[in-house]
């Protein structure tokens, strides 16, 4: 051993060292080859100066603009092609970026070098889209032209463009989970275009029922408040249209959007580091621990309870497309009816996200015990990946019920709704629904494997509903329809919403309010039966699972 | 050494260097990839693993590479637990997995530079070592070339220069040989018999058994997850107690009694398989020991009427380890 070189002598760059951090370097070649790093310059220059300079000298030589007005007009195009480069383009090449490694096994190889996981993920966040970084870089000269003769206001570009590069590298920290936690190229692709198509454009549509913190994932608001006003004041006739937002109500506060938005994607960009931390440390194991994705979800509550709070309380209006704007007392009882139950689908929607993410398969909890047993212990941990997850999707249905209590608390105290009305049975429904829901969710999942969770959907969740509606539309046989339709739980929650809407005893809607009450707790008996069965059947899994790993 | 299957033969000394494995068991939900496997491995040994597919090989190279967590067991190496600390093990890991892949839109000497780099080589001392490194597996010519323009070989050679580069201490080649030319196949085998002899560990597994057989000092041959031997090439036959073996013995016939010799070899009950050679020669293989062998030696000469000029057994090779050990 005396002429065995040493290996371990060097130490590779510290975190912080950036330039020095091998992967940014490796993209920096990979990515930047003259040949196609010049067609991409060329094409960025070229439409970045065509747009810009038409809007702006088109503006001033026919004397539609002044030269301040112009300028803030000619940033518009700029801050698309931007938003294209770093947001469209640079996510697809993280993401796609990291599966071609995995798929072709040189990830493996950065695995086993000395760089730490930290070290590894910057290199891989900034690395892959390096060359929209660069590219970015180039438009920057037209925005510094833009904001100097604009007379933009410096705190209101610094503001955007910081909430801007935020949001940027959470949907590219986005990409990078995606990648390393799917285990096939296409499913990796589908899933990163499925998850950023789900977190930056249908979740904040919620925000037109009232979880409007969904958009403060976007750079939509902070753009909305910062720069667009600018450019449409020097439009005229356009002042009136674009009117600050001002602060986000959150819970009785009243916060900055730039903090919120600054907030809110720090936390998710904080939880996707997390999973990426965690698939790199030990590609096997499940992307959230049990007690992460528990706080993710008392997170998520809080902060979907947060944002509704004050429409609660009437410190801030609530806008429908249909049914205009509201606030407090002022919110009819259907519409307040459909808090709770939106609420609900939001809870139930995570949840199940989550429960999905923690429960292990059967394999797992096989290999679970064989670890056990062989240190000669006789309990497997809870927390463990490898442990069954029941006390994990009870403390969530508890977290979804008291965060589901609240608000109808709130809408009780407010005036919205006469809970004093309904007896127990009426206003149970919908937390009770929630809970029977997520529980028979998490006892399906863990038998039948969260594999199969996609089948069990369609067959439990999708076929009843879809049944029901052809029995009503084609035979229409309306009330056997509801009975058939309260087979799915996705019917549960929306029968039980409309039990707590005070009915006129005169109107002819009451026969559907009295068979929907009768069929929701029919199709909640049955599921709570179904639990039981389900959970029995699982537990005798479980000890068989158990007997096996002893053997 | 197994626990679950004792070694046909002596184990090797266990040592409190070099790589020690105990007791493990690999699953993949409810398939047992590797179950209750043991051996050690002193530094300066060349440790072949040998075995059918899904024998196990790849999943333990993989384990002891860090990239998978086995169900249970202990694995250390150089004193360090590879399990328990994986990151304490990558500087003195070197890692070449079976089809060895580059990355496909770097040059040769990127590729080898971001992994020098990634092991904190920097400066001119990287650009050397990167050189030495292409000199060894003679891509030094090919350094400018894409990598996904390489042949199967090459891109081999390029991996196992990229697994020398921050010189490991412990070396684990999956198939490493198996596109390779025969000239690289030779380099292979002095590469590592050179890094053998400076105290290094190297494991490696491959299907073509005539070069392990050429270089390793151990092997461990595996079957369905489990370790069926463990131990040096030549303790295999001489182990006292073991199933038979099945050996192959060359006979030297004179040219007149060529075609007696086939016809006993053809006839004799004793023989399982055999083929002629050139110059009289044949090679005969029978299920046996060596009563065995002087029983077949005495029928030749007596009841075959052969002249036999020469008869040795051919020493025991990996190939008749192999089928000895799978079939019992």
């Amino acid at each position: 051993m005396n002429d065995l070189p040493s290996a371990d002598e060097h130490e590779p760059a510290p975190v912080w060292a950036i330039w020095a951090n091998p992967l940014i370097l490796r993209f920096l070649r990979s990515r930047m080859r003259p040949r196609s790093a010049f067609a991409w310059i060329l094409g960025v220059l070229m439409l970045s100066g065509f747009f810009f300079l038409t809007t702006y000298y088109t503006a001033i030589n026919h004397g539609l603009l002044s030269a301040r007005d112009a300028a803030r007009a000619a940033m518009l195009p700029i801050l698309f092609i931007q938003g294209f480069l770093l947001m469209l383009i640079a996510t697809g090449s993280v993401a796609g970026g990291v599966v071609e490694d995995k798929v072709a096994g040189t990830l493996d190889y950065q695995r086993l070098t000395p760089m730490g996981p930290f070290s590894t993920l910057v290199g891989f966040l900034f690395g892959l889209p390096i060359r929209e970084y660069i590219l970015f870089a180039l438009t920057l000269p037209f925005a510094v032209f833009a904001i100097w003769i604009g007379d933009i206001p410096i705190g209101s570009a610094a503001s955007y463009y910081s909430v801007f590069l935020s949001a940027s590298i959470l949907y590219h920290l986005t990409g990078l989970a995606a990648g390393l936690a799917a285990k096939r190229w296409r499913f990796a692709t589908r899933l990163t275009q499925g998850m950023v198509l789900l977190l930056y454009l249908v979740l904040p549509q919620f925000s037109h029922l009232g979880l409007y913190f969904f958009q403060y994932l976007t750079v939509r608001p902070v753009l909305m408040d910062t720069i667009i006003p600018l450019i449409h004041e020097s439009i005229p006739g356009q002042v009136s249209q674009f009117q600050p937002r001002g602060p986000v109500p959150f819970f009785d506060y009243q916060v900055s959007p730039l903090v919120f938005s600054l907030a809110l994607q720090g936390l998710l960009s904080l939880m996707f580091l997390t999973i990426c931390i965690r698939k790199w440390k030990d590609a096997e194991c499940h992307i959230l621990s049990k007690l992460q994705s528990l706080t993710v979800f008392i997170l998520l509550a809080t902060l979907a309870l947060g944002t509704i709070w004050p429409v609660l309380t009437g410190n801030t209006e609530l806008t429908l497309p249909i049914l205009g704007t509201m606030s407090g007392a002022r919110i009819p009882p259907e519409v307040a009816a459909a808090l709770p139950l939106l609420l609900s689908c939001f809870l139930l929607l995570i949840a199940m996200m989550l429960i999905s993410i923690v429960t292990p398969t059967h394999g797992e909890i096989l290999k679970g015990w064989r670890r056990t047993y062989r240190k000669n212990s006789w309990m497997l941990s809870p927390l463990r990946d490898e442990a069954p997850a029941g006390w994990f999707a009870l403390a969530i249905a508890l977290v979804a019920v008291f965060a589901l209590g609240t608000e109808m608390r709130e809408l009780h105290i407010n005036g919205i709704l006469a809970f004093e009305l309904l007896d127990w049975t009426q206003w149970i429904g919908i937390p009770l629904a929630l809970v029977v829901t997520i529980l028979v969710f998490h006892a399906t999942i863990s038998l039948i494997e969260p594999g199969r969770t996609i089948t069990y959907l369609m067959l439990v969740w999708g076929l009843p509903c879809l049944m029901g509606i052809f029995i009503s539309a084609a035979m229409s046989w309306h009330e056997a329809a509801i009975y058939v339709a309260a087979l799915s739980p996705v019917s549960h929650l929306a029968y039980a919403a409309t039990r707590i809407i005070p009915f006129d005893p005169e109107s002819h809607t009451l026969a559907f309010w009295d068979t929907a009450g009768r069929a929701l707790w029919i199709g909640l008996s049955l599921h709570a039966l179904a639990w039981f069965g389900i959970s029995f059947a699982f537990i005798r899994k479980h000890i068989a699972l158990k007997r096996e790993a002893r053997n | 050494m197994s626990a679950s299957s004792p070694p046909i033969a002596t184990q090797i000394a266990p040592t409190e260097d070099g790589l020690v494995v105990e007791n493990l068991r690999v699953d993949y939900d409810n398939l047992t990839a590797v179950n209750g496997v043991s051996f050690h491995v002193p530094p300066g040994s060349l440790f072949g693993l040998v075995g059918p597919n899904g024998a196990g090989k790849t999943s333990i190279i993989r384990v002891l590479a860090t990239l998978l967590q086995p169900t249970y067991g202990k694995v250390k190496a150089f004193g360090m637990d590879v399990l328990d600390d994986p990151w304490s093990v990558h500087p003195v890991l070197g890692y070449m997995p079976d089809l060895a892949p580059v990355i496909g839109n770097l040059k040769v000497f990127e590729f080898l530079e971001h992994f020098a780099t990634s092991h904190g080589l920097y400066g001119a001392e990287r650009k050397d070592r990167v050189q030495e490194c292409l000199d060894h597996v003679g891509m030094a010519s090919q350094r400018s070339v894409y990598c996904n323009t390489l042949s199967r070989g090459m891109m081999q050679r390029v991996v196992l220069a990229k697994t020398l580069l921050h010189q490991p201490k412990l070396l684990l080649l999956d198939e490493p040989a198996s596109g390779m030319d025969p000239l690289a196949r030779i380099d292979l085998r002095d590469t590592l018999l050179a890094l053998a002899r400076k105290g290094c560990v190297v494991i490696l597994s491959s299907h073509i058994l005539a070069d392990l057989a050429d270089m390793c000092t151990g092997v461990a041959i595996m079957h369905l997850g489990t370790l069926r031997y463990v131990g040096p090439l030549d303790g295999f036959i001489e182990e006292p107690g073991k199933p038979r073996a099945q050996r192959t013995v060359e006979i030297q016939t004179t040219p007149d009694t060529v075609e007696k010799a086939t016809a006993w070899l053809e006839k004799s009950p004793l023989i399982a398989s055999w083929a002629p050679m050139a110059q009289g020669k044949f090679a005969a293989s029978f299920d046996g020991d060596d009563a065995e062998q002087a029983t077949i030696l005495r029928q030749l000469i007596e009841t075959g009427g052969v002249q036999v000029l020469g008869f040795r057994r051919k020493s025991a090779t990996l190939e008749d380890m192999l089928k000895t050990v799978t079939r019992s």
